[in-house]
């Protein structure tokens, strides 16, 4: 893929979408990329894997975020958490896993924390595009997807880190972007790894852009006031549950 | 435990889940307390005390045989020998013998230091049971335990040995003197009580002697005499008071009564001038017979002079003796009749004739009598009034002695409880007295056995059943209940830390708290999530702590055997922790 640096790139109107299956596969065309198990061991991911007793907390969790979500009649899910390291990537990508799992979901997980991305990270590719690339103008989205050789699961990484990433997030680019990725596919689960609630204005920024939220706490870690400035901050956008993380 | 984040009460596994996370904390603080209680113990200065029983059996006589002065009161005793055992002279000399309290030796006077000795020396006594009378190894035993305190063990048996010795020494050679002047002042004493008991008695009997008819055994007495007197009194008031009666009645017959009669009225033989003229000359009759001392005399003349007093006048008329000799000797001639000639009564009669024929011859004629005579009704009732009249003066006289009497008798009883009291008093003095002298006499003659006992070797012994051994452990302070209280401690603070810091940390534990804050449980509550990477270095760390372990061991091996001196740090710290007994057998060479 060549970087076009003069003219910004296409809007996703103007992206060509060929033959699309009705479940909003991607099309050919998007970027294949492999899961190693043992890199996603390393960094905690489990969910894929059968046979880790782990995996059944994440089908629970994964059940009770769908069931939810089809409550409220939505598709796009923000995961934050108050502060940095309480694991909400590990979360998101967890999460976003055991849907895949599910037949009946196919889910997009969208890498937005532009200060420390860690999505492709943590699973162990290195995208050569990404989010950052498409904010700045650089890349339109279709070459920025991925698509993982686990069934039902696309990825939007972020790619580089950006200073601006508050602006970035809440320009009419990201908006565009949001509203195009719950449109296109309706039935599609869209979760955002959002940047840390209290320290940065990213998410805050952004929130109105997702129809609903969810918190990661950290067992032992997080601050009881974190917490509840946290709420506080979501008691507007949908907080529709948390997850104890790390819990001794 | 309330909750601190408002979530309800912890379970115990969140107990163990704080534990697990301020694991840390909670052993900082335990080893910080244990070293500090250890540090106490062992450098807490150490209190030995040496202890030594002493008994003290009785004599080989049965002690009911012997109620040996000196067995009485056993902790009088004790104490009385604690006093002699215990002077400064004693002290003193045990200070300076064995060096003692050194350091307070050069500060204060000497005085004070043996004040010090004193409070460092215990004594207790031990009370053996009576065992039963009649056996030979009898009696009851008293026995007592002596010790000494000090700040090392040596010393405090050294000090507690000199105690003994002195206490056994002190019982043979005083007891005999003791024995001796007991019975010597008893004797004092039954002298004494003996004079007592001698001036109380003379007291009683002189007091006795003053109120007689005042004490107690007089009551009775008093009193029935006093009901009889007064019952007299009433009787006597009676007869006056119907004495009275009769005199007034007579008084007023008197009235009525004329005192003279016309002599024209028949010459009665029997008006009272005959009667007088005839008694005079019965009279004449027996006074020459008898003489004036006999009775019928002296009754004769008493009847005369009452008929005088009444009235009646001797008029010698010779009518009046006529008629009386021609009665007599009507009277005469019935009894010759009767009981013939030489009856006495007759010749009685005949002689008395012949006395007033005799008399009539010397009589002056006076028929020409008087025209009146004393009426005999008059002389009658006089002569009655008179009586009476003697008879109310008797019985007032009586009376009046009656009523002294009454009123003495009241006066007694009146006084009587006032007497009472005071003989009481003085009785009870008396008897006490009398039980005082008893008393000493039977305890002086218990002494006088005691004191031939003693000389002869049969009285008590003191011995010594537990001489004084070197203390092995210090009382103060008690090492075990301090490290036990450490180790308590230890672990209570380091539980009370782990919840404190858990609960002031001010981060999120467990999901309850998540629930509390957003309103509603989580929806996933997920473990840490070990990796390979995290299992190496778990090991790692292990690793490295086993390893710093060891070489300190090693190295403490390595300064033990080049420098020799762990051993005697070791045996110290032992010995100091009260673990000396663990000395020999928990050595370093043991342990390697």
């Amino acid at each position: 893929m060549h970087r076009q640096w003069s003219r910004p790139a296409p809007l996703s109107s103007e992206i060509v979408w060929d033959h699309p299956n009705s479940k909003g596969a991607l099309p050919s065309k998007t970027r294949k990329v492999h899961l190693d198990a043992a890199v996603l061991r390393q960094h905690r991911i489990i969910a894929g894997q059968v046979h880790d007793p782990l995996t059944d907390l994440y089908r629970s969790l994964r059940a009770q975020v769908l069931q939810t979500l089809a409550q409220i009649g939505r598709t796009s899910l923000g995961i934050t958490s108050a502060t940095h390291g309480e694991g909400k990537t590990l979360t998101a990508v967890n999460l976003a896993l055991a849907i895949a799992m599910d037949i009946k979901h196919t889910v997009l997980l969208v890498d937005a924390d532009l200060r420390m991305p860690a999505v492709a990270r943590y699973l162990g590719i290195r995208p050569t595009l990404g989010l950052s690339d498409y904010l700045t103008g650089k890349a339109g989205i279709p070459e920025c997807l991925l698509r993982a050789d686990v069934e039902r699961l696309s990825i939007l990484p972020a790619r580089s880190h950006v200073s601006n990433s508050a602006e970035l997030l809440t320009s009419p680019r990201m908006t565009q972007l949001a509203t195009e990725l719950k449109t296109r596919y309706p039935d599609r689960i869209v979760i955002y790894d959002l940047p840390p609630l209290l320290s940065v204005g990213d998410t805050i920024g952004f929130l109105p852009s997702v129809d609903a939220t969810f918190l990661v706490v950290r067992d032992g870690a997080t601050r009881t006031i974190e917490l509840t400035r946290a709420v506080e901050l979501l008691s507007d956008h949908k907080l529709i549950g948390t997850v104890l993380n790390a819990a001794t | 435990m309330t909750d601190i984040a408002g979530v309800g009460a912890f379970t115990f596994g969140d107990y163990v889940a704080i534990f697990k996370r301020q694991k840390w904390h909670m052993l900082a603080v335990g080893i910080a307390v244990m070293a500090l209680a250890t540090a106490l113990v062992a450098y807490w200065p150490a209190t030995y005390r040496s202890s030594a029983t002493i008994m003290i059996r009785e004599a080989d006589v049965p002690p009911d045989l012997v109620k040996s002065v000196a067995t009485v009161f056993a902790d009088e005793r004790v104490q009385a020998m604690q006093q002699r055992v215990t002077t400064s002279e004693n002290l003193t000399a045990i200070i300076e013998k064995l060096n003692l309290y050194a350091v307070e030796r050069s500060s204060t006077p000497m005085s004070q230091v043996v004040n010090e000795m004193r409070n460092d020396i215990g004594l207790s006594i031990i009370r053996a049971d009576t065992t039963s009378k009649g056996m030979r190894d009898t009696g009851a035993a008293i026995a007592f335990t002596l010790w000494f305190d000090a700040d090392n063990p040596r010393t405090a048996q050294q000090v507690t040995s000199e105690l003994v010795a002195l206490y056994l020494s002190e019982r043979q050679t005083d007891r005999v003197t003791r024995v001796t002047s007991t019975k010597e002042f008893l004797n004092a004493e039954a002298m004494r009580a003996q004079r007592d008991v001698q001036a109380l008695e003379a007291q009683v009997e002189n007091f006795k002697a003053k109120y007689t008819g005042y004490l107690p055994e007089d009551r009775t007495m008093n009193a029935q005499l006093l009901d009889r007197t007064e019952n007299q009194i009433l009787d006597l008031t009676r007869q006056a008071r119907s004495l009275r009666e009769r005199e007034t009645t007579l008084q007023s017959q008197l009235a009525v009564t004329a005192k003279y009669l016309p002599v024209s009225t028949v010459q009665d033989s029997s008006s009272p001038d005959a009667q007088l003229a005839m008694l005079e000359g019965k009279l004449e009759i027996i006074r020459a017979k008898y003489g004036d001392k006999h009775p019928d005399v002296v009754a004769l003349q008493r009847q005369i002079a009452a008929l005088r007093s009444a009235g009646a006048t001797s008029r010698q008329d010779s009518g009046a003796l006529t008629l009386q000799i021609q009665s007599l000797t009507a009277d005469l001639e019935s009894m010759r009749r009767q009981y013939g000639e030489r009856h006495p009564d007759v010749v009685a009669l005949e002689r008395e004739l012949k006395v007033l024929k005799s008399r009539l011859v010397t009589v002056p004629d006076t028929t020409a009598a008087e025209k009146s005579m004393l009426n005999p009704a008059y002389a009658q009732l006089r002569i009655q009034l008179v009586s009476v009249e003697s008879e109310i003066t008797f019985i007032v006289n009586q009376q009046n002695a009656l009523e002294n009497k009454r009123s003495s008798l009241e006066e007694r009883i009146s006084k009587a409880p006032a007497v009472e009291r005071d003989y009481v008093a003085l009785r009870r003095e008396y008897d006490a007295a009398v039980d005082r002298y008893v008393e000493i006499r039977a305890k002086e003659s218990d002494a006088e056995l005691a004191q031939s006992l003693e000389s002869e070797g049969a009285g008590e012994t003191l011995s010594l059943t537990e001489p004084p051994v070197e203390p092995v452990a210090p009382i103060r302070p008690n090492r075990r209940i301090f490290i036990a209280i450490g180790l308590a401690a230890a672990v209570a603070g380091a539980g009370f830390v782990g919840i404190l810091c858990d609960a002031l940390d001010g981060r999120i534990h467990g999901w309850r708290q998540v629930a509390a804050i957003t309103g509603q449980t989580p929806f996933a509550t997920i473990p840490v999530i070990r990796t390979a990477a995290d299992r190496r270095k778990s090991r790692a760390k292990g690793a490295s702590i086993f390893l710093l372990a060891a070489s300190s061991a090693v190295a403490v091996a390595y300064i033990h055997y080049a420098a020799l001196t762990m051993d005697s740090l070791w045996t110290d710290l032992l010995a100091r922790l009260g673990l000396a007994q663990w000395i020999d057998t928990v050595t370093p060479q043991a342990m390697l």
